[in-house]
């Protein structure tokens, strides 16, 4: 049997109850999910459990889906509700754990340059700088966040991140260039030291 | 435009997503002002630093624990999934629930109708029993009465046709024979019957009753 190509044709099978389309639908979705779950609540470790929660959330809402919009519209809809929900109610964890994540990155370099001082220094400074990226970007406020990780990691379109954002494509081009102007002023000393 | 109206579509202009027109505009406004040229290199630098952040791979269990909770949440949707979409369907529901009030109305008109069929069968077979019994009490006198041949003048029923009863042998016809002597004029109708010597018959019998 042919594997169909587009995601609303799988959807549509979805609705009539068919799991195996619904099993290439995360094939096809899971990696960018949990990507865009990590980078948008900046928790690696929970990011699968809220991928399954989001997956979960399509099966059953499969027989009320129309295909309207793009199928991956709708999935980052349902994505970032729940991580906003996930957000809201972690907001104190999660501070402490990034918090704690640097901590033990800086234990764990002190221990490593002991060892091998020559070699691990660039990899310091990499993993440092992703780091600090990292950290800049989970600073920003969640919806400035949100139209950088969608436009930017998640390549959607303009129009497509104000669907999910549920606002204009003027207000994702502003809120893009908020975050991109906050970006600059934390990792402008990354940035010249690379270059 | 200001400048600060050309920095708000850096992302766009570096993703060659505007018009040609307002492309044109922004490469004009690059090669002219040193500020906007210098924000939208270190622009680019973050768009770059930004994809240094690694990906992270789905665990190889990912399917099998999603699967797993699907399982947990609806158990029933593994083996009636594909009825899934019916349940939830309104419509479905009321073409059911349509058909399950028109067959059982048909049932119930069905069963009213042997209902009254049965009372109407009793009520002619207690017709035909009351009839039945009129007709028996009646039957000597229903019977057709022919004129004897030998003796004239004398009334005997139809079966006693062509026998040489006397006149006494109309009360002498056994009780049994009764229905016999009732359908007589139907019975004779068929050929078979037509053949068949009832003259024989009647004298038979009514020799056998002499003889009682």
């Amino acid at each position: 049997m042919a594997e169909p190509t587009s995601d609303v044709e799988l959807m549509l099978r979805v609705k009539h109850g068919d799991r195996e389309a619904f099993s290439l639908l995360v094939q096809r979705h899971r990696k960018p999910l949990i990507n865009f779950i990590y980078r948008f609540t900046g928790n690696s470790g929970e990011s699968e459990d809220l991928a399954h929660e989001v997956f979960i959330k399509v099966f059953l809402s499969a027989s009320r889906y129309e295909p309207r919009a793009a199928f991956s519209t709708w999935l980052y809809r349902i994505a970032t509700n729940l991580a906003l929900n996930y957000l809201r109610d972690h907001r104190t964890r999660v501070a402490t754990s990034l918090d704690r994540g640097s901590e033990e990155e800086e234990d764990k370099s002190r221990t490593e340059l002991r060892d091998k001082v020559a070699l691990v220094e660039d990899q310091l400074l990499s993993q440092e700088r992703v780091e600090r990226i990292r950290q800049a970007l989970a600073a920003l406020p969640e919806n400035q966040r949100l139209a950088v990780v969608l436009t930017k990691y998640q390549e959607l379109s303009l129009k497509e991140a104000a669907e999910v954002m549920k606002c204009s494509e003027a207000a994702v081009k502003s809120l893009i260039f908020r975050a991109y102007t906050t970006l600059r002023q934390k990792l402008i000393a990354v940035v010249e030291s690379r270059a | 435009m200001t400048c600060q109206r050309i920095r708000e579509h850096f992302w766009e202009y570096q993703r060659r997503q505007l018009s040609g027109e307002l492309m044109g505009l922004l490469d004009r406004h690059l090669r002219s002002c040193e500020a906007c040229a210098a924000e939208f290199d270190q622009f680019q630098q973050i768009d770059q630093a930004l994809e240094s952040l690694p990906t992270i791979e789905p665990s190889p269990y990912f399917d099998q624990k999603l699967n797993v909770s699907l399982a947990e949440i609806c158990p029933s949707s593994a083996r009636w999934g594909f009825l899934s979409p019916w349940w939830k369907d309104r419509y479905v529901w009321t073409f059911a629930l349509l058909l399950l009030a028109t067959v059982g109305l048909w049932l119930g008109f069905r069963h009213q109708q042997s209902r009254a069929l049965r009372t109407m069968e009793d009520v002619l077979k207690l017709q035909d029993d009351s009839l039945g019994k009129k007709e028996t009490l009646e039957m000597p006198r229903k019977t057709e009465t022919v004129i004897h041949e030998k003796t004239p003048g004398l009334l005997v029923p139809a079966p006693e046709v062509g026998g040489t009863a006397s006149g006494s042998e109309e009360e002498l016809i056994p009780e049994e024979d009764l229905p016999v002597v009732e359908n007589l004029d139907l019975l004779q109708d068929y050929e078979f019957l037509k053949k068949f010597d009832l003259a024989d018959v009647s004298l038979e019998d009514s020799s056998g009753v002499k003889a009682n």
